[in-house]
């Protein structure tokens, strides 16, 4: 027996019905065999029909499949029962209130309490299932259809995420995802014959552990609160969904969320999509997390276009640092200059974009602090205005900061404002540094694309002296006297390459230091370079021994250090001769403890000289010292202040006695070697030179 | 006119054959050497199974400097300059210079905090002498992000060194082979159960 209806619901109605009608023959009980059933899409194997009649209108019954084949994605269901404990029949309708077991629908069993109901008058077919389980969850659900439409109402508790993907999977859905969780869902659907035109939904997940194939997307204990409807006007859909992020933990390639009840995340977005055009648009956009940012924005894409993004703009009205900079700026600059930044303080902004139109920012800091781990820069109390877009009408932004430092040299209060075009960024006016005890005046600085491999800057200013020891204690040096000033006219930086034009003078122990030619390549990268020329003119020999505690030298020192190239702040080529001036007439004396340091340096025995008879002099007169040093390849090529039998004078004493001469022979000497011994000489009697 | 074809005939074979091309022997042998030097310092396992990285220090027997007393003729002692004469630059690869010492140094400390994560499969060397995260999910929540700047800053440091090598080695067009080198050597000197892209980029779990 073959029969075609359009669904086995109506079948079954139509069958009880015709059945309790005969109840007006007496009949007591009776048990149909309907064979096989067919309709569009589906088919019915050994359906038997089981009622039987009680007095009144109400009875009972039951109807069993063996099996029934559904369209995909749910395919064949095994032993399907549907009994009914009341059957209820009258001119109004038909009902069946009882329970439902199927052995097998999407790999599962199920199980439930279930009511049907026909109302003849509006036609309406209503369909109840309580207490079902299904996905380890038990679930509630509500259907009705009737002509205009029909609606269904779904609730659950306890839904395991595990098996939630695996029934998605075994219908047919691609989920690539690893899902554990606990969700408690409710949800409403309304549609007609044509699909889905409305959902509201809830969820409620505990405990989400997710993760995508590659592990750029996961979670960990995540609770979630998920609520929000979603309505469908011909081809638009129109969302607004309500995220809350309660606990544990998200990654977003490349951010990562923590949430607590006491830093929530709330998100809120509103918008339409429209399946036509391709087109998203995200009227509103609002996030509250907890003690890090408020920010809310808009957002237009065109999924048809090759670049999608057609405009956007975001509006942080409160980011607090250090979470904000943390958590949102911070992965986006990996491997960058700041990525590790250490900072405090509060700031508001704003950015917007627009496709083949310009992009703009806005920025208000307040009372931000910076501080770069390597000590290489710093700002406190960083507070102002950046103001730029990428258009051509020129932008003032003004910053300033309480104190700074740069390569651990301390900054004063100082206020600047800034000028750019595009990515053309000048100073509106000269500024002036507090710079340790001195003040850098800055004439001029230009910066050009920066964050770019093109980056490049310009300089011009001027060093008002800063003393010495102020420098030296900031750089961990040997203190000692003098000052440091310059003008530092021309300073490029273009092609990773700092070039320092003008001069550098340190005027200390009495004489000049002067720095000129100073380069610097990739200053902030890995391994810096840098050259430079410097020139030594008459130092006092006495005040510089004594600031080393090398032992007394009376005298005066000239000479260069030419073409000097450093590595990572080491030297590797130099060509360079200290020696006594050819012109000096100024007292000439060495201590003894003096040329036992000379000779120690060289691995020789300290205190030889103390230990002969010569020890009884305290010092002794010269007539030249000097040292020179060629390195190359990690080799120094000595020589002295002037050559002797198979060697050089190091010190070259009066002809008066008691006469001393210092003769060195080795003419090759690792440099490593002698920068040891020099440093446990200086370290055995005084601060370490490094 | 046959006598004056031959010289030209000889000048153009001479020509010919005086167009050899230049080929500039790259020390295979002596940047392997450097490269496990490199690497075992990176790895922390320097010593094992590895040559004497430098030949000791010897002090030289004759004295190299002295002090004397020109007048008195007494000896003051003679003071011997110790510092060792330095080695004649031997036909290897030199690592020395401080930009090599200072890249090795970073990625030495930077190292023990992606050991774990080659050792777990998180990590995988390439075959051009970088590495790659080849399985995110290995790495907990918390440090994906900050793991994944470390590859970066790895690979930064790792492109660097290759270059300094051959720069210091006045070799700057050695640099591809060096890489090579360093590529082979990363996986003959990891220990077991690390991951290694074979020639084909297929992973390999040595």
């Amino acid at each position: 027996m073959t029969i075609h209806y359009t669904s086995l619901c109506r079948a079954t109605l139509f069958l009880i019905a015709q059945l309790v009608c005969a109840s007006s023959y007496a009949l007591e009980s009776i048990e149909i065999a309907l064979g096989d059933l067919q309709g569009d899409g589906w088919l019915a194997r050994s359906v038997t029909l089981q009622i039987q009649l009680l007095p009144g209108t109400e009875h009972a019954g039951a109807i069993t499949l063996e099996s029934i084949t559904l369209p995909k994605p749910i395919g064949r269901v095994d032993d399907v029962r549907i009994q009914c404990d009341q059957l209820t029949h009258s001119e109004a309708g038909t009902a069946c209130t009882g329970r439902l077991k199927i052995a097998h629908l999407l790999g599962e069993p199920i199980s439930g309490r279930v009511m049907v109901q026909h109302d003849s008058a509006s036609n309406q077919v209503q369909l109840k299932l309580n207490d079902v389980g299904l996905a380890g969850g038990v679930w509630q659900i509500k259907g009705r259809s009737q002509a205009q439409g029909w609606n269904l109402d779904l609730a659950a508790q306890q839904v395991s995420g595990e098996s939630l993907v695996g029934l998605l999977r075994r219908l047919g859905y691609v989920v690539e995802q690893q899902v554990s969780a606990q969700l408690n869902l409710t949800a409403t659907l309304q549609g007609a014959a044509d699909g889905v035109d409305a959902v509201r939904f809830q969820v409620l997940g505990e405990q989400l552990n997710y993760a995508n194939s590659v592990g750029t997307q996961a979670s960990e204990n995540l609770n979630l609160e998920l609520r929000g409807q979603v309505q469908r006007k011909a081809a638009t859909w129109h969302a607004e969904v309500d995220a809350v992020f309660g606990a544990g933990a998200l990654f977003i390639d490349p951010m990562y969320f923590e949430f607590a009840k006491a830093s929530p995340a709330h998100l809120n977005v509103k918008g339409d999509w429209n399946a036509g055009t391709q087109q998203l648009h995200l009227q509103s956009m609002s996030l509250e997390h907890a003690g890090v940012a408020r920010a809310q924005g808009e957002l237009l894409m065109n999924l048809a276009q090759p670049n999608p993004l057609q405009r956007v703009t975001v509006e942080i009205l409160d980011a607090q640092l250090p979470t904000a900079f943390d958590t949102y700026i911070q992965p986006w600059i990996r491997g960058q200059l700041g990525d590790a930044l250490k900072t405090a303080g509060r700031f508001t902004g704003r950015y917007s974009y627009q496709a083949g139109a310009d992009s703009a920012v806005h920025v208000a800091l307040d009372k931000v602090d910076i501080d770069d781990p390597q000590q290489r820069f710093g700002f406190e109390n960083l507070s102002g205005v950046i103001d730029w877009s990428s258009d051509a009408t020129p932008r003032v932004s003004e910053l300033g900061w309480q104190s700074g430092s740069l390569y651990r040299l301390a900054l004063g209060p100082t206020q600047l404002a800034v000028k750019s075009q595009g990515t053309d960024f000048e100073l509106r006016e000269p500024v002036m540094v507090p710079l340790l005890d001195g003040k850098l005046m800055i004439d001029d600085l230009a910066l050009s694309n920066p964050g770019e491999e093109d980056m490049r800057w310009r300089f011009d200013g001027v060093l008002t002296p800063v003393s010495m020891e102020a420098v030296c204690e900031a750089l961990g040096w040997p203190a000692f006297g003098g000052q440091l000033s310059g003008m530092i006219p021309a300073v490029r930086y273009a092609d990773k390459r700092l070039e320092i034009g003008g001069v550098l003078l340190v005027k200390a122990f009495d004489g000049a230091l002067t720095v000129r030619n100073l380069r610097l390549e990739e200053p902030f990268g890995r391994v810096p370079r840098l050259n430079a020329d410097l020139e030594l003119d008459n130092l006092d020999l006495e005040a510089l021994t004594k600031t080393f505690s090398f032992g007394k030298i009376q005298g005066r020192l000239g000479g260069y250090v030419k073409q000097l190239q450093m590595q990572a702040w080491q030297p590797v080529a130099f060509d360079a001769r200290f020696a006594t001036p050819e012109d000096d007439d100024s007292r000439h004396r060495i201590s003894q403890k003096a040329v036992d340091n000379l000779s120690s340096i060289g691995g020789g025995v300290g205190g030889a000289l103390s230990r002969s008879f010569l020890g009884v002099f305290e010092e002794f007169p010269y007539d030249r010292l000097g040292l020179s040093c060629r390195l190359k390849n990690g080799v120094c090529a000595m020589g002295g202040v002037a050559p002797v039998a198979n060697g050089y004078y190091i010190v070259k004493g009066r002809f008066l006695p008691p006469r001393i001469d210092v003769v060195g022979y080795a003419d090759q000497v690792d440099w490593h070697t002698l920068i040891d011994r020099l440093k446990s000489v200086t370290l055995e009697q005084g601060p370490v030179i490094k | 006119m046959k006598t004056m074809r031959l010289p030209v005939l000889v000048a153009l074979l001479v020509f010919v054959t005086a167009c050899v091309t230049i080929n500039v022997y790259f020390p295979a042998a002596a940047a392997q050497e450097a490269a496990d030097r490199i690497i075992n310092r990176v790895y922390g396992t320097e010593g094992e199974g590895e040559k004497p990285a430098e030949p000791a220090a010897q002090p030289s027997q004759q004295p190299q400097s002295r002090t004397s007393s020109a007048v008195t003729l007494a000896l003051v002692g003679t003071l011997n300059w110790l510092i060792t004469p330095a080695e004649a630059a031997a036909p290897n690869i030199d690592i020395k210079s401080p930009a090599i010492q200072s890249i090795t140094a970073g990625m030495e400390a930077r190292h023990s905090s992606l050991a774990a994560y080659y050792a777990n499969g998180a990590i995988g060397m390439t075959g051009d002498g970088l590495i790659v995260a080849r399985d995110l999910n290995a790495i907990p929540l918390r440090d994906r992000s900050k793991v994944q700047q470390l590859i970066a800053d790895e690979n930064k440091d790792r492109a660097a060194l290759y270059n300094e090598i051959a720069l210091a080695n006045g070799h700057p067009e050695w640099g591809k082979d060096i890489r090579a080198t360093f590529a082979r050597r990363w996986v003959a000197n990891a220990p077991a159960g690390w991951w290694y892209q074979d020639a084909a980029g297929g992973w390999k779990q040595k």
